[in-house]
């Protein structure tokens, strides 16, 4: 899970929405476009606003670690989607039974290409979103344009604060109970359900009482009452329009250069 | 005679790369009691929860009761090392006393009559046989931290872990526990508490060991330890009132003192020595 | 001066309770006081805590008599809403009463909820972490935090609401050493510099007797003892009775003078170690052999 990180940057400053939209408009490119040169600019401008944002290390981490998913993706495409030259086959003609199977040809490879780069730039934004936007701000423009109720958009910050608090409340569970010899072994479902028991309900009634007590808290400081204001207020300035803009243009710019056969390519079927 | 505990160059990393013991070695015999001592964040909690399995050393060696710890999994080293961790309501989740305490037996799969028995000796020993049918819930803070002790203890357990007995507690509770498991220690156990809690140190405890930044910083006799005042200052920890009290008046106080009692005794003696009347004891 | 916590003849069984959880309980807290409460457990420290804050009635209903105001506002009949800026009230855990990701935004929850202007809630905040010295925590994560930064965090988001008293129910249980000091400190500063009326329900008497002008000792719903911690102290039998801890260099004193044969005295209770130190030696060099 990506974590908002602190610093000072144009990034930080946008509005959420801002970023909401131009990360849509990075998944419309990615559709759009097939040729994998054109992706890979795409996937690069992202790391660019990155940059912008102070959070180029995060963003690459992000996706070295989706490299890996786009590899499975790349080995499915070409072993599923063959069109055109073969250039090899996995198993050599020379083997009995398996010979020949599998071929990897040319336009598998090509599709295989485009599809991985594909959905690294689909995903490629939300590193630099998440860690430029405070999860709060996220929430917050929702109650803003959505209209979502202040109680439900709470609901969604009290999750992500607590959370890894009951994680770990969960895991200190675990090792109490393991230190009692508690151990899950077997695949019997029934013996499975009864081995819930000691991590279940520990933290269910934990879990109870400290509800409790956060209601009781947050009662204690008016939570609940008529007229709420809010200490940040988001605004659309001047810098959220003007990247609005330039996003919406780019966009326009690249369905036409598409419509034009730019960014396309053909890719050889059977 | 093998220690019971014989830990060498113990190195931990957590998987965030926080480096929680930085070479801890130590060695811990049978039927010591050993208190640890330490901020929030020193290694200590990181140290103990090596000798039962529950952390994995990254480098360095952990030897309990003869046994390389990392040979073995942490349900085998119940059978050994017995864990109270320090919120009870962490590990209760039965119907009945009895059968909390019956838990951890019946996961060694011992036979119905064994269970009985070590069920029985258990709740004597923390004195809640009483209560036996009783539902878990209904009990007080301090019954149910004695209740985790039964529990523990009715897997028979060599060396006995109590984590933070005294934090949170009620003053009577916390000496009630300490000193349940000091009766434990007399009767065999090795017994290794962490606690914050400098006064239950120099009452209970033999051995203290300080823990700083994942190293240990001192390990000695209480007394031996609590002396060292300014070297427990380097990480803000303090002796008893009673023990600075004393360091304050080197020159009429040469030694360590642990209670009040020691430095009743004490000052009268040195009042007795300058001539002043002193009413016997 | 006037009392901005009046307590008269307070009594209260819980619904499901067999006895009561409080039995006549009268006493007050003059504006600007520190006042301490301890005793052992079950003794009744949370609940009165409770019908100062309202919780009692409004949280938990009972058999409540007698009466408890706080700077004029009579509790029981007054709303959370309208208590939160005359007391607030810091509890023990320090995860499971903050609610917000960030310091600033929990120390902004409370005056939110009231509808307190931006501007203004923005000074309040300022003023809220300046006042417990983590004015450099503002942008920080709360689960980042240590237990005794979180602490604050909880006081400063209590702050906020700018009340006139501030309880706090064993604030420091959780923490270490280090985290307990700076609890402590803050709430010192906060009694003597700031003003605040303070109540701290504790156990760990050596601090309560450093820093509160009067200790309130409860024991089974009855407060057993009331006044200055050198008089409670002198009362250490009653102390030890009730489960209660007596600091270490107090009844070593008490202690060491009735061997001497020398009648108790209220000005000869150290309540530091400073203090004992000072004593101790004075004792000393009266008897050294002219």
């Amino acid at each position: 899970m990506m974590e908002y990180v602190p610093r000072r940057s144009l990034i930080h400053n946008l509005h959420p929405l801002t970023k909401l939209v131009w990360s849509l408009i990075i998944l419309i490119l990615a559709l759009v476009f097939n040729n994998p040169w054109y992706l890979t600019a795409a996937i690069l401008s992202v790391v660019l606003v990155g940059l912008i944002g102070k959070v180029v290390k995060e963003t690459l981490v992000y996706l070295g670690a989706m490299l890996l998913v786009s590899g499975f993706v790349f080995v499915f495409q070409v072993l599923f989607r063959p069109g055109g030259q073969v250039l090899f086959t996995v198993f050599p003609s020379s083997w009995s039974v398996v010979g020949g199977w599998l071929p990897v040809t040319e336009g598998g490879v090509l599709y295989g290409i485009a599809m991985s780069l594909r959905m690294l730039c689909i995903v490629s934004a939300f590193p630099v979103i998440l860690s430029t936007t405070q999860p709060r701000d996220i929430i917050m423009a929702m109650v803003d344009t959505l209209r979502v109720p202040y109680d439900y958009a709470f609901m969604f910050t009290a999750a992500l604060r607590f959370m890894p608090i009951v994680m770990s409340e969960v895991s200190t569970i675990s090792q109490a109970q393991r230190s009692r010899a508690y151990a899950v072994e077997g695949w019997n479902p029934i013996r499975k359900l009864k081995a819930f028991a000691p991590i279940a309900m520990p933290i269910v009634f934990i879990a109870i009482e400290k509800a409790d007590r956060l209601g009781l808290c947050m009662d204690l400081r008016g939570y609940g009452s008529k007229g709420r204001t809010y200490l940040h207020v988001l605004k659309l300035r001047f810098l959220d329009w003007a990247v609005l803009a330039l996003t919406v243009i780019v966009l326009i710019g690249s369905i036409v250069a598409a419509t034009q056969g730019y960014g396309r390519i053909v890719i050889p079927q059977k | 005679m093998v220690p019971i505990i014989e830990v060498k160059d113990l190195h931990h990393r957590y998987p965030n790369g926080c480096h929680a013991l930085r070479g801890v070695s130590v060695t811990i015999d049978r039927g010591e009691f050993v208190a640890i001592i330490g901020q929030n964040g020193s290694g200590k909690t990181t140290f103990v929860k090596h000798l039962n399995g529950l952390l994995r050393a990254t480098t360095g060696t952990v030897y309990v009761n003869g046994q390389d710890v990392s040979k073995h999994k942490v349900s085998e080293m119940a059978r050994v090392v017995g864990y109270c961790f320090q919120n009870p309501d962490h590990q209760i989740f039965c119907d009945t006393v009895y059968n909390e305490v019956a838990y951890g037996p019946r996961n060694l799969h011992l036979s119905q009559a064994e269970i009985e028995e070590r069920v029985i000796e258990a709740l004597g020993a923390v004195g809640m046989l009483h209560l036996q049918a009783s539902m878990p819930r209904d009990l007080s803070k301090g019954q149910r931290q004695r209740l985790a002790v039964a529990a523990v203890l009715s897997m028979h357990p060599e060396v006995l872990i109590v984590d933070e007995p005294t934090t949170g507690q009620d003053y009577r509770d916390g000496v009630d526990m300490l000193s349940l498991v000091q009766r434990l220690n007399q009767a065999g156990h090795t017994v290794l508490f962490i606690t914050h809690d400098m006064p239950m140190v120099a009452r209970f405890a033999q051995r203290v060991i300080v823990f700083r930044d994942g190293q240990i910083l001192l390990d000695g006799t209480t007394r031996e330890v609590f002396g060292q005042a300014d070297v427990l200052r380097t990480t803000f920890l303090a002796p008893p009132q009673i023990t600075s009290l004393a360091q304050a008046l080197p020159e009429f106080f040469p030694d360590t003192v642990l209670s009040v009692a020691e430095m009743v005794d004490q000052t009268l003696a040195v009042l007795q020595k300058r001539g002043k009347e002193v009413r016997p004891s | 001066m006037s009392e901005i916590v009046k307590v008269e003849n307070l009594s209260f069984r819980y619904k499901r309770g067999t006895t009561p959880a409080l039995t006549d309980i009268s006493f007050g807290v003059r504006a600007g006081e520190f006042v301490g409460i301890t005793g052992p457990a079950g003794a009744g420290k949370t609940t009165l805590l409770s019908c100062i804050n309202g919780v009692i009635p409004h949280y938990y209903s009972g058999d409540l008599q007698g009466q408890v105001t706080v700077n004029g506002l009579h509790v029981a009949t007054s709303t959370f809403r309208d208590l939160a800026s005359h007391v607030g009230t810091v509890f023990e855990d320090p995860d499971f009463q903050m609610v917000s990701i960030s310091v600033e935004e929990e120390v902004a929850f409370g005056p939110e909820n009231l509808g307190i202007p931006p501007d203004e809630i923005e000074v309040r905040v300022q003023d809220a972490l300046q006042k417990t010295r983590i004015s450099d925590l503002r942008e920080r994560t709360i689960s980042t935090l240590s237990g005794g930064q979180r602490q604050r965090v909880a006081i400063s988001a209590v702050l906020s609401m700018l009340p006139r008293v501030l309880l706090l129910d064993e604030p420091t249980s959780e923490l270490d050493p280090i985290g307990t000091h700076e609890v402590f400190s803050a709430l010192r500063e906060l009694n003597r510099q700031v003003g605040i009326t303070v109540v701290v329900v504790s156990q760990k008497m050596e601090r309560l007797v450093e820093n509160a002008d009067r200790i309130l000792v409860l024991s089974e719903g009855r407060l057993i003892l009331s006044g200055a911690p050198s008089e409670v102290c002198l009362q250490h039998d009653v102390l030890e009775q009730v489960g209660a801890r007596v600091p270490q260099v107090a009844e070593f004193m008490i202690s060491l003078l009735s061997r001497l044969d020398r009648p108790p005295q209220r000005d000869l209770v150290p309540l530091t170690v400073e203090g004992a130190v000072a004593m101790l030696r004075e004792t000393l060099d009266k008897s050294g052999v002219a």
